[in-house]
């Protein structure tokens, strides 16, 4: 495994910001890291980057010690920070680099092959660039990083609609790379798009592991009857999730022929069966239910 | 690494480096001026009237001793050429300069790159903090010494303007001290 996080746990004082955190991430994975605000995402990414130091537990990156050996264990990872500050007083060729000399891999051509990709003008000044933009400089420096490990903390903010596809595609090929990415958000649409597994964190605890795979089989389905079926069909992977006025809303991970076959001898008036994705899993932790 | 961040924050303080080193460079340039002035066209018309320990002990009474102390202490004489280019390094416009220097540099280095924001992502590379706090301490070694030789720069540069160097006092340092311990 490329990421080892075992018992990671981080307190600030008496409040626990991240609680037992066991995690790992394979070469050539995407990983999506959900959670609202305070949910504990930041928390564990500044201690994967050693910026902070476990109260418990630790966290190897390629077999470095996040804390101990965080220097070996930065050298795996290509970080994009959620509120990004860039040197305003450079333009965006400097600035990378700046950071690829740090790293000990002065800029090559394939940076220009990726400016051009990304649609940015690297010899403009930083401070005369769009936050948008920016962010593309900053996602830049980490695709050319080579890093085995991209972190991205919310990586999407401020892109417009075409750039986040960009991005995304990018993360894609990162993958087909080899490289690991671990990255938060909260816009599950994406997370859905390129993540094969999901965390979801609450309150600092990662309560849900999800393969995005076993996602892709589960459905969502909203039947109106013209009157409510005494009993639901004994199918494994078949749950109920809401019952009101002759309206179900039930949730099925398996075989569609044997739910259509019971469907088909009920009194259905309206039905529609679409992809289960994310929003009900994540809005059982942290919707107005949860 | 240390040489990459060395090179990164002289190129940040590049400018405000020149306009400070220009600044006191300037000023001791015009101190020079100043010095020149003083020993060379106003004293002589003073000492036509009065003599020199007389009139140290007129400008150096009561709060002026503290004037005194500022400018050197009991040793200073006003017609040494080199005792009053001495009072240019301790003028207050220089303190002040220097201060403001030190005050920005002591709050815009480490915690100026904390505030900005631009600290998550300097740490984030492969660079031991050390490195980060060692490369600013580099910066003032350098800075500090370049900012010396701008003052030495600019009171070579006036002197050389106003020719001063080969301006004879009209009374020795030794005599000017002889008069003072005379009068007081």
């Amino acid at each position: 495994m490329l990421l080892r996080a075992e018992e990671l746990t981080k307190d600030y004082g008496r409040f626990r910001a991240l609680d037992d955190l066991n995690l790992t991430i394979a070469p050539g994975e995407i990983f999506g890291l959900l959670g609202p605000n305070g949910s504990g995402k930041s928390t564990a990414i500044r201690l994967l980057l050693g910026f902070l130091r476990p109260t418990a537990g630790s966290a190897t990156i390629a077999g470095h010690d996040c804390w101990h050996d965080s220097i070996a264990a930065r050298r795996e990872i290509a970080y994009l920070p959620g509120e990004l500050r860039l040197y305003e007083n450079m333009t965006g060729r400097q600035f990378i680099a700046f950071l690829s000399k740090l790293r000990g891999h002065p800029p090559t051509a394939e940076i220009d092959e990726l400016a051009r990709r990304l649609d940015i003008a690297l010899d403009r000044p930083l401070v005369q660039m769009s936050s948008g933009m920016k962010r593309k400089v900053a996602l830049l420096q980490v695709l050319a990083a080579h890093a085995s490990l991209l972190i991205l903390d919310e990586p999407t903010n401020t892109l417009d609609p075409t750039m986040r596809d960009q991005l995304l595609d990018q993360l894609k090929r990162a993958r087909e790379r080899g490289q690991a990415v671990l990255f938060s958000s909260h816009v599950l649409s994406e997370v859905e798009q390129v993540c094969d597994r999901v965390g979801i964190l609450q309150r600092g605890r990662l309560v849900h592991l999800q393969k995005m795979v076993d996602l892709s089989e589960a459905r969502s389905i909203r039947a109106y009857f013209a009157e409510t079926p005494a009993k639901l069909p004994e199918l494994p992977g078949l749950q109920l999730r809401n019952e009101e006025d002759h309206r179900l809303w039930l949730e099925y991970q398996g075989p569609l022929p044997p739910l259509l076959d019971w469907l088909a001898r009920q009194p259905v008036v309206d039905l529609r069966i679409e992809p289960l994705g994310l929003a009900p899993i994540y809005h059982r932790y942290h919707g107005v239910e949860a | 690494m240390t040489r990459i961040l060395f090179a990164k924050l002289l190129r940040d303080l590049r400018w405000p480096l020149l306009i400070v080193a220009l600044l006191l460079g300037g000023f001791q340039c015009l101190w020079a001026k100043i010095t020149q002035r003083i020993v060379a066209e106003l004293l002589p018309e003073f000492l036509k009237v009065m003599r020199m320990g007389d009139l140290t002990g007129i400008l150096f009474k009561g709060p002026g001793r503290l004037m005194q102390t500022l400018m050197g202490g009991e040793t200073i004489a006003l017609n040494s050429t080199l005792d009053m280019l001495t009072i240019g390094y301790v003028h207050p416009l220089m303190q002040t300069i220097f201060c403001v220097w030190a005050i920005g540099r002591a709050s815009g280095a480490i915690a100026g790159e904390i505030d900005r924001g631009t600290m998550e992502l300097l740490l984030a590379q492969p660079l031991a903090r050390s490195r980060v706090v060692l490369a600013h301490l580099c910066i003032d070694i350098l800075v500090i010494p370049i900012l010396c030789l701008s003052l030495w720069a600019g009171t070579w540069l006036g002197t050389f303007l106003v020719g001063m160097l080969q301006f004879n006092a009209p009374v020795a340092p030794f005599q000017m001290g002889a008069a003072a311990n005379s009068t007081g």
